[in-house]
């Protein structure tokens, strides 16, 4: 005896960046996006029974199609990633040598798409992406001095001479 | 208008070193026409863009930066740096305020004076894990170590760090007297669940110093360095009124200190036999040798620890529910069958 198979493709969601590309996403990859996730539930569009073609795309406004392309690419990796618990993360001391190696390469791009990242990445409120986003930020400036911070990332010091004589001070113990 | 931005672009052209041309093209418009064009194009043709020198330092302008995300995500870029990384990333005034305003959370911090002298060095480590991991982190190669000049800029930031960090534990040893008053104060300020004291701490400093601390551990005893009786006794009142924060006590006291910090409880100790008058006083026997005393929501633990000398922990109960729980996992010693007045013989300790 021969059954048909009914093959469930996965449930699609179009996603529409700043700059009108729209992008076809699985529901269970852009789930991670909390911001993403709300709007599904809220606009009941995991109705099984509209297509993607009749789907309404969600608008993402602060989004670039280059950013979004990342971010969406991220969510794929990080597709079967375990729950966090984010209560328990924010007691303890955090840490900077825990991102994956798939991320440190994936996040080692131009400073400018990097912090275009974390925009999106706050924005659609993913936890992990923004996470490991700032700990690769984090890692630019560890070891390097406040001068050196600012030429890395085009700062200007806009301090007062006495507001700087009282940092300097305050940062002597800290030169190695 | 037109006026304006066409003296704008001559100057910059002159500037960059750039020629007119008689047709008018991209780069006649000003800068910030052309950041505006930028703007809607994605990074790659952003890039692709950036064709010549002008173009390129426009584009370079016009990137995301750092400074264009929130203070809230910057705030969390802080939290992952390390205290000293943290205080060298104030590079301008926003960054400043934001690292002022934010909470930051470290699990320990070791502050020890290091010599004897006025002109002392100070060791200064902030970690994670066992502070005894401080060896292997660079105690002996002086990493951490503060000349006079460089422990006065790290006290300058302890106010700092007592408005914006909650550490787990910090340990402070103290050796030269006189103190440096303004040293204990911004360390009372601090605020950690656990303060560990080492010797030379005199009275005054040890109870100005457990303010915003949940835990005092004293470990003057390991340099014969004991408690009073009177000091223990105001730090029993300190948990037993619920002032500040302080919720546990741990130590090290002589015997005869002991016993004059137990008279001022009421319970006297005639020989081996404990007596108390006071009718909300409870004594139990641990099974472990140790001896309870209950008053009211407080329970002090006393252990010898050598003939001479004992360990007192003080603990104080929120909830009446797990003192009674706590209470049903001891054997009690009932003697004379009269537990208000609690009168106990060493001898019926043993199980």
């Amino acid at each position: 005896f021969l059954f048909p198979i009914k093959m469930t493709s996965p449930r699609m969601i179009k996603l529409t960046s700043n700059d009108d590309k729209t992008f076809e996403v699985e529901r269970d990859v852009i789930k991670q996006s909390v911001t993403v996730n709300t709007l599904i539930t809220d606009l009941n569009m995991d109705d099984e029974d509209v297509s993607v073609e009749n789907q309404m795309a969600i608008p993402l406004p602060n989004v670039d199609a280059a950013t979004l392309e990342m971010v969406i690419t991220w969510c794929k990796q990080h597709r079967e990633d375990p729950p966090r618990n984010e209560e328990e993360e924010e007691k303890k001391e955090k840490r900077t040598d825990d991102i994956p190696e798939w991320d440190k390469t994936f996040l080692d791009v131009e400073q400018s798409v990097l912090f275009a990242l974390i925009l999106a990445a706050n924005y659609m409120d993913i936890k992990g992406l923004l996470d490991n986003c700032c700990k690769t930020v984090a890692n630019m400036i560890k070891g390097k001095t406040p001068d050196e911070i600012r030429k890395h990332f085009n700062i200007k010091n806009d301090f007062t001479p006495e507001e700087e004589e009282q940092i300097r001070k305050e940062n002597a113990w800290c030169e190695d | 208008m037109s006026r304006s931005y066409g003296s704008l672009i001559v100057k910059e052209k002159k500037e960059l070193g750039e020629e007119f041309s008689s047709q008018p093209s991209l780069l006649d418009l000003p800068s910030e026409i052309i950041s505006k064009i930028f703007s809607y194009l994605d990074i790659r043709s952003r890039l692709k863009f950036g064709v010549n020198r002008r173009l390129h330092q426009i584009e370079k302008n016009a990137r995301t930066s750092l400074l264009h995300i929130s203070d809230e995500t910057i705030a969390k870029i802080f939290s992952y740096l390390d205290v000293r990384n943290r205080l060298k990333f104030r590079v301008n005034r926003r960054l400043n305020t934001i690292e002022k305003d934010s909470k930051f959370y470290i699990e320990f911090m070791i502050i020890e004076q290091v010599s004897n002298t006025l002109e002392t060095e100070w060791f200064v480590y902030f970690g994670r894990g066992n502070p005894m991991w401080r060896v292997a982190h660079g105690y002996n190669n002086g990493s951490g170590l503060l000349n006079k000049r460089k422990s006065d800029s790290f006290f300058l930031c302890l106010p700092r760090l007592a408005t914006n960090t909650r550490f787990r534990r910090i340990s402070v040893e103290l050796h030269v007297i006189p103190f440096d008053h303004s040293l204990v104060q911004n360390i009372s300020n601090i605020d950690a669940d656990t303060l560990t004291l080492d010797q030379g701490n005199n009275y005054v400093d040890v109870l100005s110093l457990v303010r915003n601390k949940k835990n005092l551990v004293y470990e003057g005893w390991i340099m014969n360095k004991h408690a009073s009786a009177n000091l223990v006794h105001e730090l029993y009142k300190m948990v037993l009124n619920n002032m500040e924060a302080l919720e546990n006590v741990k130590i090290g006291m002589h015997t005869n200190e002991r016993t004059k910090f137990l008279n001022f409880l009421g319970i006297t100790i005639d020989g081996e036999e404990y007596r108390s008058s006071s009718n909300t006083v409870e004594m139990f026997h641990c099974n472990y040798g140790g001896i309870y005393i209950l008053d009211k929501n407080v329970r002090i633990c006393i252990q010898e620890i050598l003939s001479d000398l004992i360990s007192i922990k003080i603990d104080r109960y929120e909830d009446s529910d797990d003192m009674n729980k706590w209470k049903e996992t001891l054997e009690k010693i009932v003697v004379e069958g009269n537990y208000e007045n609690v009168s106990m013989h060493s001898s019926n300790f043993v199980r």
